[in-house]
């Protein structure tokens, strides 16, 4: 029973880390249409460069921290500008096929600058440690959660109760109206992935901290993180956070009595299942991000 | 000698797989991320048959190729009515699914550890064991899979499916059914490339799952966007392209560690590049398009000129 509650409260961190993911991940395809694989490969940069100027150059790690948020929210809306708007005829097929290039280029440029193996942001010092009856929780965790709920509520807040946000939702519902009201839709896009782009360096961070990177890391949670995206629902941040939980749960409870290596395939069997007999996801239709 | 002898059986096999993925992406525009694992399917299949049974030639591979296209229909079925990229998704999933099924399945697989001592391909008592007979045999399949995506690609169902890619809406006005035509090339794509994974499994002789991954089905994208779409010469120009290039890397003193990472930098580059500068590929589909646009541009100048 205390084993079963420990890999609950582990799966609640890996799965409001995935939720973290797919909120961006979530956001910018309601938003643009764009299916954004190149936001994990974008994680584990800001990830590497967050040890390089904490660890390596022995920067403060808020300056360290500030310095990736940069890279990644200017990495982000870079592809957005540079390569997804200038896809011609703005074709879905070639902006995905772009960012499975682009995902594919990040992750490996990662590995030939830092090498493959796996690299802890643990420098020296050791984690903190919280004991909630009888499980453990270490301070990264803590941050995780705490980080997610901060970023489920700040996104809401931005879509609800701002104008820029009404108009992220005109956009995720109808593009040509949106164009046509006189909504700059560039301007809405990079908005999406600016914060798409805020919310990720985090969880290069944490992902570091907890368990260390590698560059295979953004893929692992890019695809764990579409996943959660999908069975929560796309139109649906708070689906798409919930999801991302689920997926961390099914992941680390499974790990009790089956080999990790059917993870991913229970993860993927899972998704395929809800696209095929629920395309709209647990939340889709209660509380679409277009809902005004 | 032996090593570029090599490296044309290794095109000529990727090439059929890559005609397979360009039918169902080029010709009917239809986005799949699971073609490695179809590929997948038809080697262990195939491999399988060869390793009990020990039958000769195009039987093993044609077991593999009837067992992916059967597969493909789990697939196909219920995900195209969908929205495209919500598809293309589908089919991510679906290859993780595929891949997960190969590495984890032991007792029929050998998962992690991978199938060893596949038998070589044998035909009328004899059995291809060198290097240039494979090439042979490769070559041959090669230009029955080209001859008949080409035959199939410019007659009435080759026009239906472009039909379906450039205006879904107009060719079901026309009393198609689209659903029927889109499994059905979902199908012949899912076993030719189960033929192409069985070829390569009688090749190589050793089949990890690690060779059906996911960068395997991004490689055949780049592969087919690379050499141009909806086009038999495309595919094998940019399949030939990709094999090829990061060869040269072996021969640019690159330390052998970096080879990996840059060859996939390369794909995914190449990919990029050629989707915003060149989305034509390096062979235009041909004479279609031009013909297409400039009658569009016509028939719009008539329209504008009469208002």
């Amino acid at each position: 029973m205390d084993l079963f509650l420990q890999l609950a409260l582990n799966g609640v961190v890996e799965g409001m880390r995935y939720g973290l993911v797919a909120l961006g991940f979530a956001l910018v395809l309601s938003v643009t249409g764009h299916v954004h694989f190149a936001h994990g490969a974008i994680c584990t940069l800001a990830g590497y460069v967050f040890h390089l100027l904490w660890v390596v150059i022995g920067l403060h790690w808020a300056l360290a921290f500030v310095a990736a948020v940069l890279l990644s929210v200017g990495l982000s809306v870079g592809i957005c500008l540079g390569i997804y708007r200038r896809v011609p005829d703005g074709s879905h097929h070639g902006v995905f096929i772009c960012s499975l290039g682009l995902m594919i280029l990040l992750q490996n440029l990662t590995h030939l600058l830092w090498g493959s193996e796996s690299l802890s942001l643990r420098a020296g010092g050791s984690a903190e440690i919280y004991f909630l009856g009888p499980t453990v929780l270490t301070d990264v965790g803590v941050a995780t959660v705490m980080m997610s709920l901060a970023a489920l509520a700040g996104v809401s807040f931005l879509l609800y109760r701002t104008g820029i946000g009404r108009a992220m939702r005109a956009m995720a519902d109808q593009p040509t109206m949106a164009a046509v009201v006189g909504i700059d839709t560039r301007r809405v896009a990079i908005a999406a992935f600016v914060i798409a782009g805020l919310l990720i360096a985090p969880v290069g961070v944490l992902t570091g901290l907890d368990e260390g990177l590698s560059p295979h890391t953004g893929t692992g949670l890019i695809l764990a993180a579409i996943a959660g995206a999908i069975i929560g629902g796309v139109g649906s941040l708070g689906g798409a956070v919930l999801g991302g939980l689920m997926i961390g749960l099914l992941q680390q409870l499974s790990a009790g009595w089956l080999p990790t290596s059917w993870m991913s395939s229970i993860t993927f069997l899972g998704m395929f299942a809800f696209i095929v007999f629920h395309p709209r996801g647990l939340f889709g239709k209660r509380m679409r991000v277009s809902e005004m | 000698m032996e090593f570029v002898l090599h490296l044309a059986v290794f095109v000529c096999i990727q090439g059929i797989v890559a005609i397979a993925a360009t039918l169902l992406m080029g010709f009917a525009g239809l986005m799949s991320v699971a073609q490695a694992g179809f590929a997948g399917i038809g080697a262990y299949v195939g491999a399988l048959v060869a390793m009990r049974y020990g039958l000769p030639f195009p039987l093993p591979g044609l077991a593999g190729a009837a067992v992916a296209a059967g597969v493909s229909l789990v697939l196909s079925i219920p995900t195209l009515r969908l929205r495209g990229d919500y598809m293309a998704i589908a089919t991510l999933g679906f290859q993780f699914g595929i891949y997960g099924l190969l590495y984890n399945w032991n007792a029929v697989t050998g998962g992690a550890v991978g199938l060893r001592a596949i038998p070589q391909p044998h035909l009328l008592g004899i059995t291809v064991d060198t290097v240039a007979e494979h090439l042979v045999l490769a070559l041959v399949s090669l230009a029955v899979v080209a001859a008949a995506a080409w035959w199939l690609g410019r007659g009435p169902f080759g026009r239906l499916l472009r039909g379906i890619r450039d205006d879904e809406v107009a060719t079901r006005s026309l009393g198609k059914d689209v659903v029927r035509v889109k499994t059905t090339i979902f199908a012949i794509s899912a076993g030719i490339s189960g033929f192409g994974g069985a070829l390569y499994a009688q090749y190589v002789t050793y089949l990890h799952p690690d060779n059906f991954d996911v960068h395997h089905s991004i490689f055949l994208i780049s592969a087919i966007v690379v050499g141009g779409l909806a086009n038999v010469w495309g595919a094998l120009a940019g399949t030939a392209l990709l094999v090829l290039l990061p060869e040269a890397l072996r021969f640019a003193a690159v330390a052998d560690v970096m080879i990996g990472p840059m060859q996939q930098m390369i794909y995914g580059g190449l990919l990029v590049a050629f989707v915003l500068l060149r989305p034509s590929g390096l062979v235009p589909e041909y004479g279609l398009r031009a013909r297409d646009t400039g009658g569009l541009k016509a028939r719009r100048e008539t329209a504008s000129d009469g208002a």
